[in-house]
């Protein structure tokens, strides 16, 4: 894995300057203060709140006696405060939790599961291939929202089955890259002369074939955790979210639903710009990456 | 047999499986899952046991697992999609009645993206690395960057709570709704056919948001796919030849370029319908529409698993034969195609 | 061809020469299940039913008194076992054909035998042992046992007990029926609407509006749009309690509250660890916070209450508020007293399901939470499943803590002590059965349900009430009024909201 990874981080650590990096600096900078925010405000600092004095300003998950119900913004509460009289503002510090996590886990899962399918059905070939290939295609054509949607609904809500949803979604996406990649490679003479001085097919399949297809998997992956984190946003806004009174953007923005026609804009707005910022943020990201992979491509931006 | 003809046959060879196995993997999903749809029609109430089995007799649940599988396929090769626990209906009827408000909305949703989406590609390709070109590169990232649900509060909240320009939710007005009489189903051609300018202009207005909101996330999407056609057909021969005969640059752009770049751009136009197809499950919570999206949401919460089967097996049915229809035209459009 | 026909029906509807105060449109999100007495259970469906047919027994619009309907008077014998109906003379359906004893007889025999599963027959057909026609306007109904609630269980507001004709034999209704009451059906479309029209031959006093329209909305949002719009009259079931408040300051409209039978409460199964222990059950109603539930959750518009049984309902009397208000003082001395502390806090777990009580189910129990971890000395864990699984898993005896929510059956006060008690603590997940008070309840349920005299027997009633503040398997928490308001235009009139929590549409008027 370290040729393809190495390769990888060597381009996109700045050395070459190219003008879409702009894009790229963007996105990191997004993504980087949302994961800072989530690990100083998630779940476990709600159990223990007040470790960073300050940050942040309430605790999200308590209702204060203290604070108005449905204020507006103001000084002391940037963002207003909800039916609840809790702090807006806290909660959408803290709310990013959910969805990063339920990305990189689902993502990740995915990744693995796919491109070790992908991998073996394409070194395999014959009829599982067929099977395999066949199946992964009647997922992938299927609208993944409504999958995503109906799996969450079928497993119950929560983290877990977010993860494990959005991931079963995704597995086919990495099944075909890597599937592509394992036909491309192993036409490769380097694989037939591996094979040529007796190195089993498994080593093959893991020295030579595995490397090749990381790039492409990378580019791919930053896009769908930007995708990733609308399907938790949307799963979350269904009510299959994170369990009361953890702060989740969807969910939020589910509550604020009721009190829209009042005209209480606050309790929606700011969560789902945060929503669109850090899906955004993966979106640049894995545009400059795509840029960074294909300076060929730069030009012509293609998915 | 000629190599269309084969192609058509080999993909129809490959969609009727791949529906076979997503129907298959539903069928299953759907009992291994927690949750009774016989407990949740009954409700919690005073339910005896042999309620219970009666119910669960009546509906077929009491067979073996293999027994139920192969009458439902039965069924589905018969057409025959159950019937719902929820609305006492057959399924196969509820989503044919839902059908055009999903696809009025899906069209209206296209239409959008294209009439955004393919100039502001143009205009990117024309502009290609200049300023023009970035910003609206970022908007197109953007636009799928956006979530779907949230856009459509935020309209509801600007148009129709704040300006009150645009109404909230549905498809009608509720003064229509009494005396409006479906004909096709689609209401903006049933309110041209009634000839009801009245109806017509509230059909349209509840058009607006919803489609809007659908068209959005396509639009970028759209966006990118027209930038890179008309990008690489700009380099190609045939427009140099265009510009050197001294032919007006936008005259070159419009009748050369463009409609070369056409052929990539519908081909996505046509594939981009699954996603379409997702944006539609939270358009029509959002919007209240009643479509098949929306009968899949509430048929989860009831756990109606002939509804769900249904509907999930018409969606994979229905977005497949988009693919194939689209690739077929596609094969039939560009001559450079061959199987 | 098809087409010309709905063109047809189009230009009939639009040329029909009603004058506007006529129609009475009327707006909800509710929907109809199925047009079937034997096989449908639901608010709005029985809503529907009970307008356009009537029972033997009626309930006065407002009081909720018995009164009668098509049978004109009826005796009871002295062992209460046998109940005799005289018909009213002249009663006839729709179609014509006279509503007689063989009528009435048909008709419950035949709700009685089609029992549909998802139907609430078991009401009627538990206490009934068989029906007799004595001659042609009379007709004798022999219990099983003698029910105190009998004639509110043969009052139109228990749908099986409606009288109809024409329905046929052996298959569900689905609308399929010709009645006795003021309406009849003449369109329904599924989700869209349904329209009702006055039938000239209905025997009791003529309904004020010919024709009825509900016109059925997808949620919340878009009933107060239609109603601020001024598209319909009335627009009742469901609002957003926030759209009540608002509602209430707009001058065009008036908003009326009747009477909530609603009622929402926390649930124990005593078995289960910890809330097996009636000290942790005692602190937890202690610990509650209900005002802040229905001000923080509900915009103030949903009341707390400290007992089961709704106030108004018969015998009167019965309600009596018995458990006590929040005291977070008291309730860590019962927490203390069961051995808990701040470093060994009580650890329990709090149920509710995000699919049947509406979005703010997921609110209510985050202030539960935090209401009962004031204390300082516990943690609650909140859990939810969805509708089915939660179902499935509460009579499983799965839940130690859990949310429910009663809208009753009919309308007397047994209906909101039994169930969870006596007739079915497993399926509802209470096992109470299995608690050593159970026979003592079982004892008074069962003398209180065979005990005519109203007053006699709300006393029995009052004291299982009492004995429930100190076994606490239940903590009734507040009384829904989300559905009982209703929002109309200035010039509607006849607008009663009783126990029903319904509009008598043949009251209703435009002015």
């Amino acid at each position: 894995m370290e040729r393809g990874l190495t390769a990888w981080l060597l381009r996109i650590s700045g050395l070459r300057k190219l003008r879409g990096q702009t894009l790229l600096k963007i996105g990191v900078v997004l993504v980087l203060s949302f994961i800072a925010m989530a690990i100083i405000c998630g779940p476990r600092g709600l159990e223990q709140y007040g470790r960073f004095p300050g940050i942040p300003p309430y605790n999200p998950a308590k209702s204060y006696a203290e604070l108005p119900r449905l204020s507006p913004p103001t000084a002391k509460n940037w963002m207003g405060t909800d039916h609840l009289q809790r702090d807006v503002f806290s909660r959408v510090l803290a709310g990013g939790w959910a969805p990063l996590a339920v990305a990189f886990a689902s993502i990740a899962l995915a990744m693995s599961v796919g491109s070790l399918v992908g991998w073996i059905s394409g070194y395999i070939g014959g009829w599982p291939d067929r099977a395999f290939s066949l199946t992964m295609d009647a997922i992938y054509s299927f609208p993944s929202m409504i999958l995503a949607i109906a799996l969450v609904a079928v497993m119950g809500s929560g983290l877990i089955p977010m993860i494990a949803s959005i991931a079963f979604v995704y597995v086919p996406t990495y099944f075909r890259i890597t599937r592509a990649e394992v036909l491309r490679v192993r036409e490769y003479t380097f694989v037939e002369a591996a094979r040529a001085t007796g190195a089993s097919g498994w080593r093959i399949l893991i020295r030579h074939i595995a490397p090749n297809t990381v790039n492409a998997i990378m580019a791919v992956s930053s896009f769908n955790i930007a995708d990733a984190i609308l399907t938790e946003a949307a799963l979350a806004f269904l009510g299959y979210g994170l369990p009361p009174p953890a702060p989740d953007w969807g969910f939020d923005i589910q509550n604020g639903q009721r009190y829209l026609q009042s005209g209480y804009w606050w309790l929606i707005t700011f969560p789902g710009l945060a929503i669109l910022f850090l899906s955004l943020g993966f979106g640049l990201i894995g545009e400059g990456i795509s840029d960074l992979l294909n300076p060929k491509r730069r030009r012509k931006h293609l998915l | 047999m000629s190599g269309v003809t084969r192609y058509i046959l080999q993909r129809l060879a490959l969609t009727v499986p791949m529906v076979f196995i997503l129907v298959s993997v539903v069928f299953l999903v759907l009992r291994v899952m927690p949750g009774d749809p016989v407990l949740a029609m009954l409700g919690g109430r005073n339910v005896s046991p042999e309620l219970i089995a009666q119910k669960r007799h009546e509906m077929g649940l009491d067979k073996p697992l293999h027994i139920q599988y192969v009458e439902y396929i039965g069924g589905l090769i018969r057409g025959d999609l159950g019937r719902s626990t929820r609305t006492g209906k057959p399924v196969g009827e509820e989503l044919i009645s839902r059908l055009p408000a999903t696809l009025e909305l899906a069209i209206w949703g296209m239409l959008f993206a294209a009439l955004f989406g393919i100039p502001t590609g143009i205009l990117a390709a024309v502009r290609a690395d200049k300023p023009t070109d970035h910003v609206i590169r970022v908007l197109h990232i953007g636009s799928f960057a956006l979530p779907i649900f949230w856009v459509g509060l935020m309209f509801q909240v600007i148009f129709a709570v704040k300006l009150g320009w645009l109404p909230v939710a549905s498809r009608l007005s509720g003064r229509f709704a009494f005396s409006f009489q479906r004909i096709t189903g689609f209401y903006l051609l049933d309110a041209m056919i009634l000839g009801d300018k009245e109806v017509l202009v509230d059909v349209v207005k509840h058009l607006v948001l919803p489609g809007v909101t659908l068209g959005l996330a396509q639009m970028g999407f759209l966006g990118r796919v027209t930038r890179a056609a008309m990008l690489e057909v700009l380099d190609a021969e045939y427009v140099t030849t265009a510009r050197s005969k001294g032919l007006a640059e936008r005259l070159v752009i419009l009748r050369h370029a463009l409609r070369n770049a056409l052929i990539p751009i519908i081909t996505v136009f046509g594939l981009q319908f699954a996603m379409l197809m997702g944006g539609a499950v939270l358009t029509e919570t959002v919007f209240s529409w009643p479509g098949i999206a929306g009968f899949l949401i509430q048929s989860l919460y009831y756990r109606d698993w002939w509804a769900l089967q249904g509907t999930i097996a018409f969606i994979g049915v229905f977005v497949t034969t988009v693919n194939l229809v689209v690739d077929l035209l596609y094969s039939v459009i560009d001559p450079r195609v061959r199987y | 061809m098809r087409k010309t026909i709905l063109m047809l029906a189009v230009l009939a509807f639009s040329a029909w020469a009603l004058a506007a105060s006529d129609v009475l449109v009327l707006g909800t999100i509710d929907r109809i299940t199925e047009l079937s007495f034997e096989n449908s259970y639901d608010h709005f469906t029985w809503h529907i039913l009970r307008h356009t047919t009537k029972a033997l027994v009626g309930m006065e619009p407002g009081t909720n008194k018995i009164i009668p309907s098509i049978a004109q008077s009826w005796e009871i014998s002295d062992d209460g076992l046998v109940y005799t109906f005289h018909i009213r003379p002249g009663v006839v359906f729709w179609d014509g054909t006279p509503c007689n004893a063989q009528a009435v007889k048909w008709a419950l025999e035949r709700t009685i035998r089609l029992n549909g599963p998802e139907g609430g027959v078991f009401l009627i057909a538990d206490v009934i042992k068989s029906i007799e026609v004595v001659d042609e306007l009379t007709v004798k109904i022999t219990l099983n046992y003698p029910d105190a609630t009998f004639l509110i269980r043969m009052t139109d507001n228990v749908i099986p007990s409606l009288i109809y004709a024409g329905a046929p034999e052996n298959e569900f209704a689905q609308g399929r029926y010709v009645g006795t009451g003021p309406y009849r059906i003449v369109e329904y479309v599924p989700d869209e609407r349904v329209v009702l029209e006055a039938v000239p031959t209905y025997f009791g006093p003529a309904p004020k509006t010919k024709r009825i329209v509900w016109v059925i909305y997808a949620n919340e949002a878009a009933l107060r749009a239609a109603v601020e719009a001024g598209d319909v009259d009335i627009a009742f079931r469901t609002f957003n309690p926030v759209d009540i408040v608002d509602l209430q300051k707009n001058p065009n409209l008036q908003v009326v509250r009747g009477p909530s039978v609603s009622i929402r409460y926390l649930l124990f199964n005593v078995t289960q660890p910890p809330v097996d222990n009636p000290l942790v059950r005692q602190a937890i109603a202690y610990a509650v916070d209900r005002d802040a539930i229905c001000e923080r959750v509900f915009s103030g518009l949903n009341s707390p209450i400290y007992t089961m049984v709704p106030e108004g309902l018969p015998p009167a009397g019965s309600a009596i508020p018995v458990f006590p208000k929040r005291d977070l003082q008291k309730a860590r001395e019962l927490l203390r007293q069961a051995g808990y502390s701040e470093t060994k806090p009580l650890e329990v777990n709090l149920w509710y399901t995000p699919t049947h009580y509406g979005t703010t189910e997921a609110d209510v129990a985050a202030v539960l939470k935090q209401s009962i971890e004031e204390t300082g000395l516990a943690k609650v864990n909140i859990q939810s499943l969805e509708w089915a699984a939660y179902v499935k898993r509460m009579s499983q005896g799965g839940f130690d803590m859990f949310l429910l929510g009663w809208y009753p059956d009919y309308l007397e006060a047994s209906n909101f002590l039994a169930p969870w008690t006596t007739e079915s603590p497993e399926s509802l997940g209470t096992f109470f059965n299995r608690h050593p008070r159970y026979p003592v309840y079982k004892e008074l349920m069962t003398k209180a349900l065979t005990t005519i005299d109203e007053a006699e027997r709300a006393k029995i009633y009052q004291e299982i009430q009492r004995m429930s503040a100190e076994d606490v398997p239940w903590i009734p928490l507040w009384a829904n009024y989300q559905q009982a308001y209703l929002v109309a235009q200035k010039n509607v009139k006849g607008i009663v909201l009783d126990l029903t929590m319904e509009p008598h549409l043949d009251l209703l008027y435009k002015e």
